[in-house]
C-alpha cells in the first residue's frame, strides 16, 4: 500500500534520515507543484512550491502522525499559499510589482498575456470555492487519484465521490461566469 | 440510474478519458461542466512535470536547509562532557582534602585540649555529612545541565 510506505518514509525523515526526506520530497514534488500551479499565477509557482518544502524541512518535527502525512502537507501548502496572497497584495498595494516585470515573465513562460487573463479567471473562482471542492478536483486532477483511490481514502461510494466532484465543476463553472462578468 | 446519477457518471467517465488522454465528444447534458473540466485541466496540465533545472535546484536548496535545521548545536566549553566530569572530580577531591585536614586539626586540638573522643567524633560526621551533601548538589547539577543526549 502506498500510503503505508509514505508514513514510514516520514517517520524515518523525522528520526533525521535524509534519504527518506529526499524520497518524500520526490514523490510529492509534482503533486504540490500542480495544486501550488492550481492556484498561484504562473509565474510565482516555483517560489511557492520552494516555500512549502523548505517549511516542511523546519517543520518536520513538529508532524505528530495523527493524521497522514498528506492531510499534514497540503494544509502547509494551503498556509504557504494563503501567505502568497497575502505577500502579494502587500505588494500590489506598494506598487512594487511592475507591469513590465509581469509581461516578461509571462512571456518567458511561454504563454500570452490573453492565456494569462484566463488561468487568472479561473484560479481566482477556484480560490473562491468551498475548500471541499477544492480538494476533490485537487485529488483528481494534482494527486493523480482516480475516483475509487478517493472513495477508499475518504471511506465514502464511488457515487458520493462522483456527486460531489460534478457539484464541485458546478460551483466552479458559477464562479467563473461570476468572474467573467466582473470583467465585462 | 436517475438523471443525477447519469450526470455524475458522465462527468466522471469525461474527466478519466481526459485525463488518460482519451478525450470525446462530451454528451449534451455535461457539455458546459466538460468545458469547465478542460479549461481547468489546462490550467493544471497535470501531465507536465516541474523543470528539471527547478528540481536540480530545489533539491540543493532542501539539502542545505536540512543541514542547518539538523546541525547539531556545538556545546560550550563548560557545557562539554569531559569538563564537567573533571569538574565533579576536583570538587569531590577537594572536599576529600578540606574533610582530612580539618578532621587533622579537630583531632590535634581535642588532644591538646584533653577533649572526648564524642567531641572528635562529632567534628568528623559533620564535616563527613557537608561533603556528600556538596557531592550530591554537584551531582545533581551536573547531571541537569549536561547537554542532551540525542535519542
Amino acid at each position: 500500500m502506498p500510503g503505508k510506505n509514505e508514513e514510514h518514509l516520514a517517520r524515518q525523515a523525522q528520526l533525521g534520515d535524509q534519504e527518506a526526506f529526499l524520497e518524500l520530497y520526490h514523490l510529492y514534488l509534482p503533486k504540490v507543484y500542480n495544486r501550488v500551479k492550481s492556484r498561484v499565477p504562473v509565474a510565482y509557482v516555483e517560489d511557492v512550491t520552494q516555500d512549502i518544502f523548505i517549511a516542511v524541512v523546519r517543520s518536520l518535527a513538529n508532524f505528530e502522525r495523527r493524521s497522514r502525512f498528506s492531510t499534514w502537507l497540503y494544509t502547509i501548502v494551503n498556509r504557504q499559499i494563503a501567505d502568497f496572497y497575502r505577500r502579494y497584495a502587500r505588494r500590489q498595494e506598494n506598487q512594487s510589482i511592475s507591469l513590465e516585470h509581469v509581461e516578461n515573465i509571462i512571456v518567458a513562460n511561454g504563454y500570452t498575456v490573453d492565456d494569462m487573463d484566463k488561468r487568472a479567471d479561473i484560479q481566482h473562482a477556484f480560490n473562491a470555492i468551498p475548500s471541499h471542492y477544492q480538494e476533490i478536483i485537487l485529488m483528481r486532477f494534482a494527486d493523480g487519484l482516480t475516483f475509487k483511490d478517493i472513495a477508499d481514502q475518504h471511506e465514502q461510494s464511488i457515487e458520493a465521490v462522483k456527486s460531489l466532484y460534478r457539484r464541485a465543476i458546478q460551483a466552479l463553472r458559477d464562479q467563473i461566469n461570476g468572474v467573467q462578468r466582473e470583467r465585462h | 440510474m436517475n438523471d443525477t446519477n447519469k450526470l455524475d457518471d458522465d462527468l466522471a467517465t469525461w474527466t478519466d478519458n481526459l485525463l488518460t488522454n482519451q478525450p470525446h465528444h462530451p454528451p449534451d447534458d455535461i457539455a458546459d461542466l466538460a468545458g469547465i473540466v478542460q479549461q481547468f485541466h489546462d490550467l493544471v496540465a497535470p501531465h507536465e512535470t516541474p523543470d528539471p533545472a527547478f528540481e536540480h535546484r530545489l533539491t540543493q536548496r532542501l539539502k542545505q536547509e536540512w543541514k542547518q535545521v539538523h546541525r547539531r548545536k556545538e556545546p560550550r566549553w563548560h557545557q562539554r562532557r569531559y569538563v564537567r566530569l573533571g569538574a565533579l572530580a576536583a570538587s569531590v577531591a577537594l572536599v576529600l582534602t578540606v574533610m582530612l585536614i580539618v578532621s587533622d586539626q579537630a583531632a590535634s586540638s581535642n588532644d591538646s585540649m584533653q577533649g572526648t573522643a564524642l567531641g572528635s567524633f562529632s567534628w568528623a560526621l559533620v564535616i563527613l555529612a557537608a561533603g556528600i551533601g556538596v557531592v550530591m548538589v554537584s551531582v545533581w547539577f551536573w547531571r541537569r545541565k549536561s547537554p542532551r543526549r540525542r535519542k
